[in-house]
This record gives C-alpha cells, sequence and structure tokens, in this order.
C-alpha cells in the first residue's frame, strides 16, 4: 500500500471516528449517550475497533467514553450503552447545582458504604447510617431522589449501585477522597 | 410400578431442594452478600446422590439445579475479579472516618470524584418559533405578573349581619329541629332545606346549616344525579367545610 492510499485510509477512519463522537454528544433522549446497535449502524460493523480511536478523540478534548454493559447480557457490546463522560471532575460552580449539599453528602455516604460491602446492602441499614447525619423523613426523602435519579437502585427492601453512580462516580477516588479528607474547619482543603 | 407414598413425599423433597438452590443466583444478585457462603461441593454432593432417581420432574429440576450452581460460580470468579481489581479499604475505616465528617465536607468529596456526562441538546427553529408564539400570546409578556383587577361590589349586595350569642344559640336549635325532621327519611336537597326565604333569612339559614354540619349533626354530599348538593345524617366525624352558592 502506496503512502498516499495509507494517508487516505487513516482519514477515511479519522472522519468515522469523528462522526462517531458528534453522534456520542448529541443527546437525542432522556439518557445520555447512546446503545451499541445505533453506534453499530452509524459507523459500521467494525465499530468496537473505531471506539478507541473515539476515546482518543474524546480525551483531547478532556472527555472519557465509557461503557455501561446491559444488566441482561453483559457480555453483548451491541447493547451496551456508550457515552462521553468528563475526564477531570468538576466542582459545583462548573456543573451547577445538580443536587443539594445534604443530597450530595447523602450519596457520598451510601456509595461509601455500598462501595466497602460488594454493591448491595439493606434499606434499612442505609437509613440508620443516615439517620445520624439527617432526620429520618429527610433521609427516605433523599434516598427516593437518588433512586428517581438513578444514581441507586433499590429492589425488595435492599439497595444497590445504580448506573449513573458506576458511570458517574469513581470508586476509588471517592473513597481515597473519604480517607484523605481533613478534618471539618480545615477550610483549605475544601477549596 | 406405582410409586408408594413415601417415595413421592421423598420425590417431592428432592425437587423443593433444587428449586432452593435454582434460586441461589437471584439471590446472591439481589442481595450482594459474598458469593462464597455458598458451599458449592456440598450442593454438588448432595445432587450427586439423587441423580439416579427415574424421574422427568427431578431430572428437569436437577438440570436447573445444576445451571443455577454454574451460575453461583461465575458469580464467584466476577467477585474475585472485583475484589482484585479495585481499592481495597476496610469497611469499618470509611464508617468512622464518614462519622466524623460534616455534610459539607461529604458534599465536596463527592464532587472531588464525580465526572458529570456530556451531552449536547438541541431545539429545531421550529420549537423555537413555538416557544415564542406561546410567551407572546400569553398576556403581561415582559410585565411583573400580578392579581386581576378588583372589582368592587355593589353597595346594594353588602349587608351586615347582626347576631348576637342568645339569638344565634336560638336560631341553630330551632334550625337543627327543623333539619333533623327532614332529613329522618333521608337525604333533602340543599335548595328545599333553604326553603322559599330571600335575603338576609336565607343567609341566616345557610349559616346556621354549616354550624349544624360543624357539630356533626348532618353532613352535605353532592349527589352527582342531580347535580347539587343534598343534607343528610351525618355518620361519623364533623366534615371538612364546602363553599356553596345560596
Amino acid at each position: 500500500m502506496s503512502n498516499a492510499e495509507q494517508d487516505k485510509e487513516e482519514a477515511q477512519l479519522r472522519e468515522r471516528a469523528m462522526h462517531g463522537l458528534r453522534f456520542l454528544l448529541i443527546q437525542r433522549r432522556n439518557q445520555p449517550g447512546c446503545k451499541g446497535w445505533e453506534l453499530k449502524r452509524e459507523m459500521g460493523r467494525n465499530y468496537l475497533q473505531l471506539l478507541k480511536l473515539v476515546g482518543s478523540l474524546a480525551s483531547e478534548i478532556g472527555l472519557k467514553l465509557v461503557s455501561i454493559p446491559d444488566e441482561d447480557f453483559p457480555d453483548d457490546p451491541d447493547r451496551s450503552r456508550y457515552l462521553l463522560v468528563s475526564k477531570e471532575p468538576l466542582n459545583g460552580r462548573d456543573t451547577g447545582s445538580w443536587l443539594r449539599m445534604e443530597e450530595a453528602a447523602s450519596l457520598a455516604i451510601v456509595l461509601s458504604h455500598l462501595f466497602v460491602k460488594g454493591e448491595v446492602d439493606s434499606k434499612a441499614v442505609l437509613v440508620n447510617i443516615l439517620k445520624e447525619k439527617l432526620p429520618e423523613w429527610r433521609a427516605q426523602q433523599i434516598l427516593s431522589k437518588l433512586t428517581r435519579l438513578g444514581y441507586i437502585e433499590e429492589d425488595s427492601g435492599y439497595i444497590k449501585v445504580g448506573w449513573r453512580s458506576k458511570v458517574e462516580v469513581d470508586r476509588d477516588q471517592l473513597l481515597t477522597a473519604i480517607l484523605s479528607k481533613g478534618p471539618d474547619g480545615d477550610k483549605n482543603k475544601d477549596s | 410400578m406405582p410409586k408408594s407414598r413415601d417415595s413421592r413425599k421423598q420425590e417431592r423433597a428432592d425437587i423443593e431442594y433444587r428449586e432452593r438452590i435454582s434460586a441461589l443466583p437471584e439471590e446472591l444478585k439481589r442481595t450482594g452478600v459474598d458469593p462464597f457462603a455458598v458451599d458449592v461441593p456440598h450442593i454438588l454432593e448432595e445432587l450427586k446422590k439423587e441423580h439416579s432417581r427415574n424421574s422427568p420432574d427431578l431430572l428437569t429440576a436437577d438440570a436447573r439445579a445444576l445451571n443455577s450452581v454454574s451460575e453461583v460460580v461465575q458469580i464467584q470468579d466476577q467477585w474475585i475479579g472485583r475484589q482484585l481489581s479495585t481499592l481495597q479499604v476496610d469497611p469499618a475505616l470509611v464508617e468512622g472516618k464518614v462519622k466524623q465528617l460534616s455534610l459539607r465536607s461529604l458534599a465536596y468529596v463527592l464532587f472531588m470524584s464525580h465526572h458529570p456526562p456530556v451531552g449536547v441538546r438541541q431545539v429545531s427553529t421550529k420549537r423555537l418559533l413555538e416557544a415564542a408564539d406561546y410567551w407572546i400570546q400569553l398576556q403581561g409578556w415582559g410585565r411583573k405578573p400580578g392579581l386581576p383587577a378588583h372589582q368592587p361590589a355593589e353597595q346594594a349586595s353588602l349587608q351586615t349581619l347582626e347576631f348576637s350569642a342568645e339569638d344565634i344559640e336560638k336560631e341553630v336549635t330551632r334550625t337543627s329541629e327543623y333539619v333533623l325532621q327532614l332529613v329522618s327519611e333521608g337525604p333533602v336537597p340543599y335548595e328545599r332545606v333553604l326553603g322559599d326565604l330571600r335575603g338576609e333569612e336565607r343567609v341566616k339559614r345557610s349559616y346556621n346549616i354549616s354550624l349544624i354540619c360543624a357539630q356533626g349533626l348532618v353532613t352535605l354530599r353532592y349527589d352527582p344525579t342531580l347535580g347539587s348538593y343534598v343534607v343528610q345524617k351525618a355518620v361519623g366525624p364533623p366534615d371538612s367545610s364546602v363553599a356553596i352558592k345560596v
């Protein structure tokens, strides 16, 4: 293959990857991102290989490509959901107040507990933990809201980590931040 | 050869045991307990014991149970993978740290590990024009919302009803006797209770009826067949108030 042909092929691949990136960026429904079969339709059969290139293009603009396997068919990439998230954490000022302070704090408490307990625990245990910081009615209200938003999932009295938390919250970063957080009143560490 | 009662009983117990095993993977996924709490070698030994029986139901249950055992082993495999690939932290340590931190600090910790999804939403020109039309059609566009202008009632329609405490008591007693007699045989339309009274007397009677209702002697119920309210004997606690044009 001559250099000219090679360059042309690279340009074509890059163009297809750019098309995939644009497709992933534009939100069509309430849930962000799209399914693997949609990408297959847009980018062709070898979309999984092209997604590596999409990932590196996204990385250049500070984004990260993540995939969430389907619960019923975890090994089928066509049924997985693919979406772009911010590569670095953003502070509240950048994103606006999508959660109130006590809701964000409750999410941190719930997720840290679930992450160290195998991702599932009973709702009663979680409410008891939250009750140490909040009134019970508020704890129940917050758990309902977090369930509605997809950060946690409730099933027959058990709470597990929801799909949004799996995508948006970095488990290791959260646990490290909790363990390394200075005592309250140390303002320098919060800013 | 027909089966004996004991063998049927044994077969049912064996099937039930296999059904319990079949439910294990779902239970493990739902509760998140350590999958190594399931004693797989023991289960396999138990299944092996009963393998020679010649019953289609038992064989089917046996196949399902074996499939579930393989799923349990898969869950154990995933569990090990997860434990090895992620940061291992002592739960008590995290719990203690969470107790020490304030809500503000915990919220900050979440922001430090939050990677929000990124997406671009678009609005078509057509939808934008529709939205603009809608807002322009609304009265008060660009102005502060306010209450509609107050229209004063005509002086002639305003009258002051004067009651003394004794008068009210007498009026209420009289009206309650009258109303209770009226409703003794069933619900009576509200208009009939008011009768032919007009002006001040009509308003006074309706006021007295409201006091009787508040005492819990009678109640008002909307009758959809008549399209109006009826008065009837009260059952249970007094009703909440309702506005009625008299």
